[in-house]
């Protein structure tokens, strides 16, 4: 503790210099602009700039890569919010109540909500890797391929959270964006699958078009043919408005609280990223809500935990790089990259060799943090007066840069016929009522449940044991079937209940003032309204 | 005139396709091993997903079919002017992501706004033909020239 501390404030010092308060801020900016236009990606950024490191201090190129990093998490919200394009990965989840909330005309709150969440769960994060990372990187250490399995089974169950009026319809979304992750080369045998000859899909199916197409595309698509003349989206007038109040604040307090914790150590598993923490924070809040009907449909908790989580995953994720020299994701392999030019190795003596390396990155992070809050909260109105755009100007432009952003991932005009594929797929789930949330958490986790279910098996040699004679892997497969089982269990036996007087609903009557709004809405969540 | 059902009939089709998508996969899986030296191989997952679909189509049939006629919410297939508008607008998509190679990146895009403005939305004013121009034109001004992204040039250069 007291060694933490003496060597954050010797990283405060170095941090505080000239130079390298320009990194810090130079990285944030960047990596906030990255993360508000979709497709240029982070590691891709990051690997752009890694000859301009070179010349730098190893110290203060890793303080500039570290900023780019946390930096895009912060952006990502922002188009992700306000016109439903997840402008980075981990952004998807805030799509899902953010979109809702702009539609609302409360876009102000939710990106308000959003750079607030950041903030804080960012700094708890730090505040983690500060004191717990020797801890936590003993707890991934324990972390083998069978647990992970168990984990990642964890993180699939909850495609029944993330249901609509059918818990059936959101498995089988969730069945597809598996499906949809089998497609390219299999790293075990080197065989491929369902890549129909085309080698652009050798790699797999890119994520980002996936997410664009069944986000941003089918949403315009849904949009433009309910044409009703009247304008989407609704912008407060008054500046007040455009920012959180406290009841607000109050509503989100319990899931930037959650996000925090969760998102850093989803976030120090290696490989379980940030796009995992968000899913299993908004989840997690989801179920501990007393209003989890609200969810999917505007909830600014809806908004807060996943943000919460991405940030603070990306702190979390520091931890398995600087103590075991394991990158969890493509931007700290770069960065651990990075580390290896300069002839410095990672690992468990990394703090006590190199305290002037490790301690003002940490000590950086904590100011980019507040660099970032406060440039992002007076852009809230800048950013907001966005929706005031008529529709029919601003979904051209939305088409042009989703396309663009897709292309410029690995420019390539395969992904954006996927783009364009994973457009129709979506309208075509819309209209049939199929959640799409569940199609791409399924897409993130299963690579992961799988390589870690075939690891396993590689050691034990095929025996199966090897998943119920281990503690951690028991325990959370226990965990997977709970949230599995439990909701249908709930249902069933709400069906066993008695019939309810006349004029009071029935559990079992489709709500008709959904209409239109329930079309529009990826995730709706009444549960109650399994037909 | 539109099609009109309730989501009884339209899940129970939306679980027939699933259903025989499910057989597809699983035939296409086969011709990947199963197994390779007792751990499993490239075809175990898919196999399985395959059969899990096949089971979750037949599941969601029978579940929307036991289900009493006039109790679930309407289905409405889209009439043919909202058709037009956001089958139309999917097609002048796809069309600019097959052109955007050939005729490079500003022209498709100028093309696609002025087909969205003047033909979807049927806005033939000044302020259309503007944001024809402009939309691209930023796009473009912000990844190729501040971001240097490589767009697809076409014949004229950019």
């Amino acid at each position: 503790m007291t060694e933490a501390l003496q060597g954050l404030s010797g990283g405060f010092a170095a941090a505080l210099t000239m130079t390298n308060l320009f990194w810090v801020i130079f990285g944030v900016v960047a990596g906030t602009t990255i993360g508000v236009l979709p497709g240029l990606g982070t590691p891709a950024t990051i690997a752009i700039l890694l000859p301009l490191s070179v010349n730098l201090e190893p110290a203060t190129a890793l303080i500039m890569m570290a900023g780019i990093y946390y930096g895009s998490k912060y952006g990502g919200s922002t188009t992700s919010i306000l016109l439903n394009i997840p402008g980075e990965d981990a952004s998807v989840v805030t799509a899902i109540d953010g979109y809702q909330m702009a539609k609302q005309g409360r876009a102000g709150p939710a990106l308000g909500i959003a750079a607030i969440g950041s903030f804080v769960a960012g700094t708890v994060g730090l505040l983690g890797l500060t004191f717990l990372a020797p801890a936590v990187a003993d707890l991934a250490v324990i972390f083998g391929p069978p647990e992970y399995t168990a984990l990642m089974a964890v993180g699939l169950s909850m495609v029944v959270l993330l249901a609509g009026r059918s818990q059936i319809k959101a498995i089988i979304a969730g069945l597809g964006g598996f499906l949809l992750s089998t497609i390219g080369i299999d790293l075990f045998s080197g065989s491929t699958r369902f890549t129909m000859e085309r080698i652009e899909l050798a790699n797999g199916v890119e994520f980002v078009a996936l997410c664009i197409g069944l986000f941003a595309i089918a949403e315009v698509m849904v949009n433009v043919e309910a044409k009703t003349g009247r304008s989407l989206f609704q912008v407060p007038g008054r500046v007040r408005d455009l920012f959180p109040k406290r009841r607000d604040l109050v509503e989100s307090a319990g899931a930037i609280g959650q996000g925090s914790i969760v998102g850093f150590f989803v976030g120090a598993l290696p490989g379980a990223g940030s796009t995992v923490a968000s899913f299993v924070s908004y989840t997690l809040a989801k179920r501990l809500s007393r209003h989890p009907e609200k969810y999917g449909k505007g909830s600014i908790a809806g908004v807060a935990a996943p943000e919460a989580a991405n940030n603070s995953a990306t702190a979390g994720s520091f931890v398995p790089l600087l103590t075991l020299g394991i990158p969890g994701s493509a931007s700290t392999a770069i960065m651990l990259g990075a580390l290896f030019v300069y002839g410095l190795q990672p690992g468990p003596r990394f703090f006590t060799e190199n305290p002037d390396v490790v301690w003002p990155i940490i000590a950086s992070m904590y100011i980019g943090n507040v660099v970032l809050v406060l440039l992002n909260l007076p852009m809230i109105p800048v950013f907001a007066s966005i929706l005031r755009i008529p529709y029919h100007i601003l979904y051209p432009g939305i088409i042009v840069i989703s396309v663009v952003g897709v292309y410029s991932l690995n420019t390539s005009l395969f992904d954006v016929w996927l783009l364009v594929i994973f457009g129709l797929l979506g309208y075509v789930m819309r209209k049939a009522d199929f959640p799409t949330a569940p199609m791409v958490l399924a897409f993130v986790l299963g690579p992961l449940f799988e390589r870690s279910l075939r690891r396993s098996l590689v050691i034990s040699q095929g025996d199966p044991d090897i998943f119920v004679t281990r503690p951690w892997a028991v325990a959370f497969l226990v965990l997977a079937v709970l949230i599995f089982v439990v909701p249908a269990l709930l249902r069933r036996r709400e069906r066993a209940e008695p019939e309810p007087a006349p004029g009071e609903p029935s559990p079992n009557t489709p709500s008709q003032q959904e209409g239109e709004d329930a079309d529009a809405t990826d995730v709706v969540l009444d549960e109650k309204h399994e037909q | 005139m539109r099609w009109v059902a309730t989501f009884r009939e339209a899940d129970a089709v939306s679980g027939g396709i699933l259903a025989v998508f499910g057989v597809f996969v699983l035939f296409q899986s086969l011709q990947l091993r199963f197994y390779i030296e007792g751990v499993p191989g490239p075809g175990f997952f898919p196999a399985l997903l395959g059969i899990a679909l096949m089971v979750t189509g037949v599941a969601l049939v029978v579940t929307r079919l036991r289900t009493p006629r006039g109790t679930a919410e309407e289905f409405r297939l889209p009439g043919r002017h909202e058709a037009m508008r956001s089958l139309g607008l999917w097609v002048a998509v796809m069309a600019a992501a097959l052109l955007v190679g050939s005729l490079g990146f500003l022209l498709t895009m100028f093309l696609l706004v002025a087909v969205i403005l003047f033909v979807i939305e049927r806005r033939r004013g000044l302020s259309s033909v503007i944001t024809a121009i402009a939309v691209p034109l930023l796009v473009w001004l912000l990844f190729a020239e501040l971001l240097q992204v490589r767009l697809p040039a076409g014949p004229f250069g950019s």
